[in-house]
């Protein structure tokens, strides 16, 4: 049976709060990895990293598996879509770094429509249906329409908005997509 | 010359198939990742009109 991690929020009133989908979502990572013996917040995670600027990538989260809490994440950039998809069908676990564009404005969307550069989302597992079931750091409930909690996604969605992966890092008009069919993820160690 | 009959040989003696190559199995192989020493892209900034 996979276990669920618990969400992580993360908009938690910290100081990078708008800054940390990668952290709140690897704090899900290790809550996974450790069936919940570790539960890590997005606060903790984002410290551990020291780093005190902007967002965050996930090697630097990665190697906050490694080296804080010696759990053998794998890190992928890239990964085919349908080798990620595989290992998802295989119950892992894993943080999928996208694009936000193709979800704004969609059931999804957990910022007010007013967001569309780089994210991360915490995949738990594959269901029956064939769909992921991912947690967005951002799916808090906090206004009227926002999502809460874990949603169901359609593949086809995700793997559009991780092709859509702005390699560039800047939001600006120099954005240079990773490219159809390609993903940046970190996995969750087999057997977890 | 010998009275002993020529036997075929037993099919579970040497079938071939211990030479066959062993397909991967998808997600199983022992994983190393790839690009892990490369500084992915970082993550965008969520507006604050958008909390």
């Amino acid at each position: 049976m996979v276990y669920l991690a618990p969400p992580v929020y993360q908009l938690d009133g910290s100081r990078f709060q708008g800054f940390n989908c990668n952290c709140a979502s690897d704090a899900m990572l290790i809550a996974r990895a450790t069936h919940g013996a570790q539960r890590p917040t997005s606060r903790r995670i984002r410290t551990l990293t020291g780093d005190t600027s902007g967002g965050t990538n996930l090697r630097q989260v990665h190697a906050v598996n490694q080296n804080h809490y010696h759990i053998g994440s794998v890190l992928w950039q890239p990964i085919p879509w349908d080798d990620l998809m595989d290992r998802a069908r295989n119950d892992r676990g894993f943080i999928l770094q996208i694009s936000y564009a193709p979800l704004a404005n969609t059931v999804h969307d957990c910022f007010r429509h007013r967001f569309k550069d780089n994210h991360s989302i915490w995949i738990n597992h594959m269901t029956r249906y064939g769909n992921l079931r991912g947690m967005d750091p951002g799916a808090d409930g906090r206004y009227r329409g926002c999502p809460k909690g874990y949603q169901s996604y359609k593949p086809a969605l995700l793997k559009k908005a991780a092709g859509m992966l702005d390699l560039s890092g800047l939001g600006t008009a120099a954005n240079r997509p990773l490219g159809f069919g390609k993903a940046y993820a970190l996995l969750a160690p087999k057997g977890t | 010359m010998t009275d002993e009959p020529i036997l075929p040989p037993d099919p579970e003696e040497d079938d071939g198939e211990d030479d066959a190559p062993i397909e991967p199995v998808p997600g199983d192989e022992d994983e190393h990742g790839e690009g892990d020493d490369e500084d992915g892209p970082k993550s965008g900034a969520i507006p604050a009109d958008a909390f």
